[in-house]
């Protein structure tokens, strides 16, 4: 129970990984973060990390990003992938709370990006295959469009509606039970 | 730099007669980015809304068309739906109508509107549909009532299952059929379920992947012993009052993930007995409820460190319940047991007379390294 050996110590003592974004910017990971990814965690199972790994579709400000939240989540443990949020039990949040907030701040700190940063972590997180950076960032869009009118979210989101109103009246029909 | 700059709201752009059937189309001075991209990303956004929020994208544009029906597997909850004006009555054929639209997959079910007796044949007909298959997550939440319906056994039939949510209704009797199995399971929630205790070791047993279980106000079973290597989190609690056979005794070995255990609402509670707990972050609340906690070789008796053998140097947040307010020696006692604490949590009973002039009845005491403020009780 008493002192336990710190995760820390172990991570130093692991292998490192060198990440290479679009640009040609290289960064060395430990292989406990760089493996958050999964499509890095093949490449590493397959033995073809050597002479780093090139990610010719994340340029390096993101990459830098994305480095920075997997060495937050690694240390905190695995397999918090979302979902626990249909979880949460009133009874203990008051101390749940207290417990979950470092990470919680570090991931509400983490996504107040502009737009187009976080749909470049969003398609970073979804080639690199990230899952809860995926669902992080997915959730940050989900949330800005909640309780919100298609036509709220177009004005939000600069979409255009190109649909006819034939065919928006075939869309209401279809799923009459979501509009009314 | 950012690549581009974006007014909070894309200004409005009337650009006159379209092409489009006659009909006046606005367009935006800002790039459209979110629908450039791909698919399937569209459909892990879509997923993570409300059932009719995602329906209601279908309508946004042509490339949002067939987002929700093709790309983003169903996320089935009926509580985001209904006004609570209206009655099961009108409900069920909306569920049944939200099934017939979207193909599948499904991702989740949760049905958390309706009562299970009156609708029990609706509820297996529903949760015997192939679209369900490979549901992550289940929730059945039944209204809180003295008498606790059966499941029906083809609520138990889905082994991709992340997440088992249960309220207010027995499992299954244990003769009808077999333990049922979920190998992916990380997270089992039942408040106010009955459960046989072999059901429920079977479940548990069945799961090494669990992560999380949340038990509360259950019966059925005695005596829960759990060896569950990448549990983080058990939160126990029981507001029963004993006539139903209930928890009497916890007993959690190596439990070599665990970093939260939470005790709550417990006024009879189980004895809890925790070996290998080397990453316990979080504990409480302990109180005067909990006949013995033992946490490897040291133990608590209600309120008072009774063996102490080791110090608890990996504990962060200590939630402490007490009859009344705080006295210093108690406290001092735990924070030689817990030398690292940073957050000491002290629920007081909401009449207590010290704790009358505080509309909250839980403190904090943030706990420095040496130095400790208590809040006066006068």
């Amino acid at each position: 129970m008493a002192s336990a050996g710190s995760g820390d110590e172990k991570a130093a003592a692991a292998a490192m990984i060198t990440l290479i974004s679009s640009d040609n910017e290289k960064f060395e990971v430990t292989e406990a973060t760089a493996t958050l990814s999964q499509t890095i965690r093949h490449m590493i199972e397959d033995g073809c990390t050597d002479g780093g790994v090139p990610l010719p579709n994340v340029t390096s400000k993101i990459l830098a990003r994305v480095i920075e939240y997997c060495k937050k989540h690694a240390t905190a443990a695995a397999g918090e992938e979302g979902s626990s949020s249909s979880f949460s039990d009133a009874a203990f949040l008051e101390v749940d709370r207290a417990f979950l907030e470092e990470l919680e701040e570090f991931d509400d700190a983490f996504l107040e990006v502009d737009r187009a940063t976080l749909f470049d972590l969003i398609l970073a997180a979804n080639y690199l295959d990230i899952k809860g950076l995926l669902n992080l960032t997915c959730q940050k869009v989900a949330d800005s469009v909640k309780g919100k009118t298609p036509e709220q979210i177009r004005e939000m989101y600069n979409i255009v509606n190109d649909l006819t109103p034939e065919e928006e009246a075939e869309i209401r029909r279809e799923t009459q039970w979501a509009f009314e | 730099m950012d690549r581009i700059l974006f007014s909070r709201e894309g200004r409005l752009k009337r650009s006159g007669r379209a092409d489009l059937g006659g009909a006046e189309v606005r367009s935006y001075e800002g790039p459209d980015l979110i629908s450039r991209l791909p698919d399937e990303v569209l459909g892990a956004i879509v997923t993570l809304l409300d059932t009719g929020e995602g329906a209601r994208t279908a309508a946004l544009s042509r490339r949002w068309r067939y987002i929700w029906r093709d790309f983003a597997p169903l996320n089935l909850d009926d509580e985001s739906f209904f006004s609570s004006l209206c009655f099961g009555d009108e409900r069920h054929p909306v569920i049944s109508q939200i099934i017939a639209a979207h193909p599948g997959p499904a991702r989740r079910l949760s049905l958390r509107s309706l009562a299970l007796s009156p609708y029990i044949s609706h509820f297996d007909a529903w949760l015997r549909l192939p679209v369900f298959d490979s549901i992550q997550e289940l929730s059945l939440h039944f209204p809180v009532s003295h008498y606790h319906p059966e499941m029906p056994a083809s609520a138990l039939r889905f082994a991709s299952l992340r997440v088992l949510d249960i309220n207010n209704c027995v499992f299954p009797a244990a003769g009808d059929c077999s333990s049922p199995i979920f190998p992916c399971l990380t997270h089992l929630s039942l408040r106010h379920v009955g459960i046989a205790e072999e059901h429920l070791h079977g479940i548990i047993s069945n799961s090494p992947g669990i992560e999380a279980i949340s038990l509360d106000t259950n019966f059925g079973y005695r005596r829960l012993c759990i060896s569950l290597p990448r549990l983080r989190y058990l939160a126990i609690s029981d507001r029963s009052f004993g006539e139903r056979e209930k928890l009497s005794e916890v007993v959690v070995e190596d439990a070599a993930s665990l970093e939260r255990l939470l005790l709550h609402e417990v006024d009879n509670g189980p004895s809890v007995r925790i070996t290998g707990a080397a990453k316990l972050k979080i504990l409480g609340y302990l109180g005067a409820g909990f006949p013995i906690v033992e946490l490897g070789n040291s133990s608590f008796k209600g309120l008072v460190p009774a063996t102490l053998v080791e110090q608890f140097s990996t504990v962060k947040i200590l939630a402490l319940e007490m009859p009344e307010a705080p006295k210093l020696k108690v406290v001092i006692g735990y924070l030689r047991c817990f030398p690292c604490l940073e957050k000491l949590h002290i629920m007081l009973p909401s009449n207590a007379s010290t704790a009358a002039s505080r509309p909250s009845c839980c403190n904090n005491i943030q706990v420095g390294s040496h130095i400790l403020s208590l809040p006066s009780s006068s």
